[in-house]
């Protein structure tokens, strides 16, 4: 292989990696993408039945009046060697996803992990931005009232050495 | 001429607007409701009176092509709400195709009951939840069936994922009506 094939392939294999950076979450299990130095596994378990949820009437994203028929039990985010902390409370309401992307961000060490779920009256898109090992923020959107209908959380963690 | 109505009305069952033959399943005479109701208006419950029940004996229609919801007065036969609707989000806005894209296409076809209306922390007020009656389309397609409501509209006119959008005086739709998605081919 001649060293501009080789350059080209490794071209052609970027650009493939970037159009793999989305994947379905249909199933319940665990489901793993990765993207360049970003690596999100999200584990997936079928809800509890309506009788026996408690937080029913409360749930906020993917379901409404009842509790969803799949949640996320952990998400799991890699950033080149390191592990990312992820609050329970980061994902813990983000009932019924259907779909998982991670977007590289503009600036250096930046990217997303976007969650997309529920149908209809309770569809939804989520967004984790993070700088490096550090979650920064979570933006959760209604899909049909994105602008009535949200909650944005700010994280700020302890890194002093 | 009396003679011809008392085994008659012995033998048919009032619902309220039209006389339903449980010998032959099928009511004796028509909706008042007529086209609207769908191509055969003899269907009672959207053909399946064992699993579905529709005490009113009348139905809502929307098309998901047209948007156009109709219902009928139950007592007088006259129509008693109309409204100018939509269901879907950009190529699935009232494309009775895109039924099958969670999130995009329009409510599926089918029956489908309306509950007591809501405030929604998402959808607004008086949100109407929507079931799926027997019979209904959407099990068989990847829509989570128990996401659709009749709601309000937002302010760029793009308020559906799925959900009917109807004017503010959906409100006068009743609670256990049965309003039946049609395509725009029916």
């Amino acid at each position: 292989m001649t060293t501009k094939t080789f350059a080209f392939a490794l071209v052609l294999l970027a650009s493939l990696s970037v159009h793999a950076a989305t994947t379905n979450l249909h199933k319940v299990g665990i489901t793993t993408l990765v993207d360049g130095p970003v690596r999100v596994s999200v584990s997936l378990e079928n809800g509890r039945t309506t009788e026996d949820c408690p937080n029913a009437r409360s749930w906020r994203w993917g379901s409404e009046q009842a509790c969803p028929a799949q949640r996320i039990s952990a998400i799991e985010v890699g950033y080149r060697k390191h592990s990312v902390f992820i609050p329970y409370s980061a994902f813990a309401d983000l009932g019924n996803p259907t779909s998982l992307v991670i977007e590289r961000g503009s600036a250096s060490n930046t990217y997303s992990i976007k969650i997309v779920g529920g149908d209809a009256a309770t569809s939804y898109s989520a967004t984790l931005k993070f700088k490096a090992e550090l979650l920064l923020e979570k933006i959760v959107r209604h899909g049909e009232f994105p602008e009535s209908a949200w909650e944005k959380t700010l994280y700020n963690f302890n890194v002093m050495q | 001429m009396l003679l011809v109505l008392i085994p008659f009305a012995l033998q048919c069952t009032s619902a309220e607007a039209r006389y339903y033959d449980p010998v032959i399943k099928r009511f004796v005479s028509e909706d008042p409701i007529g086209l609207a109701a769908g191509i055969n208006f003899y269907t009672y419950v959207l053909g399946n009176p064992m699993a579905n029940t529709d005490p009113t004996g009348l139905f809502c229609t929307y098309n998901q092509a047209t948007g156009l919801t109709v219902c009928q007065n139950n007592t007088n036969g006259a129509i008693y709400y109309t409204a100018q609707g939509y269901s879907g989000t950009g190529a699935g806005r009232n494309n009775s195709s895109a039924q099958g894209q969670q999130s995009v296409g329009p409510i599926p076809r089918g029956g489908w009951r309306t509950g007591n209306p809501y405030n929604s922390p998402n959808t607004g007020a008086n949100t109407i939840p929507l079931t799926p009656v027997s019979g209904n389309s959407c099990p068989a397609t990847p829509r989570n069936c128990s996401s659709f409501r009749a709601h309000g509209n937002n302010a760029v006119n793009d308020a559906s994922h799925g959900c009917i959008i109807l004017p503010p005086s959906r409100i006068n739709i009743p609670p256990g009506e049965i309003i039946r998605v049609i395509s725009g081919d029916d």
